[in-house]
């Protein structure tokens, strides 16, 4: 667009969406995020999905740059299509290889300067074995594993919840209100969260199951929200003379 | 790069530079039993209009127009290269392209070059496959598909009168004053955008123009 300047391809990311995060449970992967991506400060996009299955048993939820995230899917399925080719059908791609893939991908772009605005994190079941996989990539292409993973503001803020509640052995229901507990913060907290969050279950018997987004229900009708106002703290005074 | 320059990438609606661009508001709504598009016919540099009538309502085949908001140059450019690629995939198929087909090509170009080009645009028509389609690419290459889109410097005006206004499945009546009032209320504020309302008709039988002059859109 500048004539006459060098092509500078660091970018500032332009459609942002905030936080994902990804926790084990007793049966698999728990994977969440919002369904909001802003442009600048406006929240441009409502109904969102930034979580994606990109194989049976794998799926990835990306924070940062949408636009980058299509394309991230695009070399995945490239990727996905161009290994079935070589393998003549056979699939030995395992949650483990994707998570490596895209820390390559990512670490190539970041050395040319050109990096793929994205905080992922990708969880994976393997169907054969029952192995359970968590990883985090940042845009430098720096490899996490771990029981819970946050990117983006999430993971100032939502560490110590994730923390404290974690066990090796929650069923479904309390890994979701732990993911509840942990987006209502966001919403409260983080000026590009939404409210409607979508998650997804990677288990060993159904595989990536996407579910639909829902709507969370925050607290904000407490007593003192209405009573501690600024005529409380600093009243008027009236002096009788 | 001076913070003019800067403010430039991001937000390139907000063009600081002396080139060509379609200020604009452009929208595409769904309506029952077809497509509208709207544009306004504002082209402006900096100040001065250097196009008050200007078509922003791009074909690129039989059922697929695209709308275009950004620098005139590239989105015309873009255009015709999604023409080309959609006339060759037509001789192809012996049958009208896919939209998708057009928005994806548009994706690409436009994604592959973001630091360079200024280019946000709504590809949408109608194909055999899958019907009455609406699909937008903003200037960083977001791909988006829905039942309506709004795009260009005007469009920020009108958020909020889409939001508290928008209908599912409204008559092709309702939906033309639907678009006519948005582009009416977006041209009242936006400089950048105004002179006359330009409004496109897809259904599966044909396409039909129509032409709004200013006295009869302008508020108050």
């Amino acid at each position: 667009m500048i004539s006459g300047q060098p092509r500078t391809h660091t970018q500032v990311p332009v459609n942002i969406g905030t936080s994902v995060m990804g926790l084990r449970y007793k049966d698999g992967i728990m994977l969440a995020a919002d369904t909001a991506v802003a442009y600048g400060s406006m929240k441009k996009t409502k109904h969102a999905q930034r979580m994606a299955a990109i194989s049976s048993d794998t799926a990835i939820a990306c924070s940062g740059e949408m636009s980058d995230f299509q394309e991230l899917l695009k070399i995945f399925r490239e990727k996905h299509d161009g290994d079935v080719i070589e393998n003549d059908g056979a699939l030995f791609l395992k949650p483990t290889d994707y998570f490596n893939y895209l820390s390559r991908v990512q670490y190539q772009r970041r050395m040319k300067g050109d990096p793929l605005w994205n905080g992922s994190i990708i969880g994976g079941v393997r169907q054969d074995s029952g192995d359970v996989f968590l990883g985090m990539v940042d845009l430098y292409g720096t490899k996490v594993e771990g029981n819970f993973l946050l990117t983006g503001l999430a993971a100032h803020y939502c560490q110590v919840l994730m923390q404290n509640s974690w066990r090796a052995d929650l069923t479904e229901a309390e890994a979701r209100a732990i993911i509840e507990d942990c987006m209502k913060v966001m919403f409260y907290r983080d000026k590009k969260a939404s409210d409607e969050i979508q998650i997804t279950t990677i288990t060993k018997d159904q595989g990536v199951k996407i579910h639909d987004p829902y709507r969370i229900q925050g607290e904000w009708n407490f007593q003192f929200f209405h009573d501690k106002t600024n005529e409380f703290w600093r009243p008027i005074r009236i002096y009788n003379n | 790069m001076s913070i003019a320059d800067l403010q430039n990438e991001i937000i390139p609606e907000v063009n600081t530079h002396s080139v060509q661009t379609d200020g604009t508001t452009i929208i595409a709504v769904k309506y029952d039993g077809g497509i509208l598009l709207g544009a306004d016919g504002r082209s402006a540099n900096n100040m001065y209009v250097g196009n008050k009538v200007s078509d922003k309502l791009e074909p690129i085949h039989q059922r697929i127009y695209c709308q275009r908001s950004g620098t005139s140059s590239h989105t015309s450019t873009i255009a015709r290269y999604v023409r080309y690629y959609m006339e060759i995939q037509a001789n192809e198929l012996g049958n009208l392209p896919p939209v998708e087909s057009a928005a994806q090509v548009m994706r690409e170009i436009i994604y592959s070059n973001k630091n360079s080009l200024s280019a946000s645009m709504i590809c949408s028509g109608w194909d055999p496959y899958k019907g009455y389609q609406i699909y937008q690419v903003n200037s960083s290459g977001y791909f988006e598909q829905g039942n309506w889109a709004l795009s260009g410097s005007g469009g920020t005006f009108i958020w909020g009168y889409i939001d508290a206004n928008y209908r599912e499945n409204m008559t092709r009546a309702e939906c033309k004053e639907f678009i006519k009032s948005c582009i009416a209320l977006a041209c009242y504020r936006d400089s950048s955008s105004g002179g006359c309302i330009r409004l496109l008709d897809i259904t599966q039988d044909r396409v039909e123009r129509d032409y709004v002059q200013y006295d009869d859109f302008k508020i108050k």
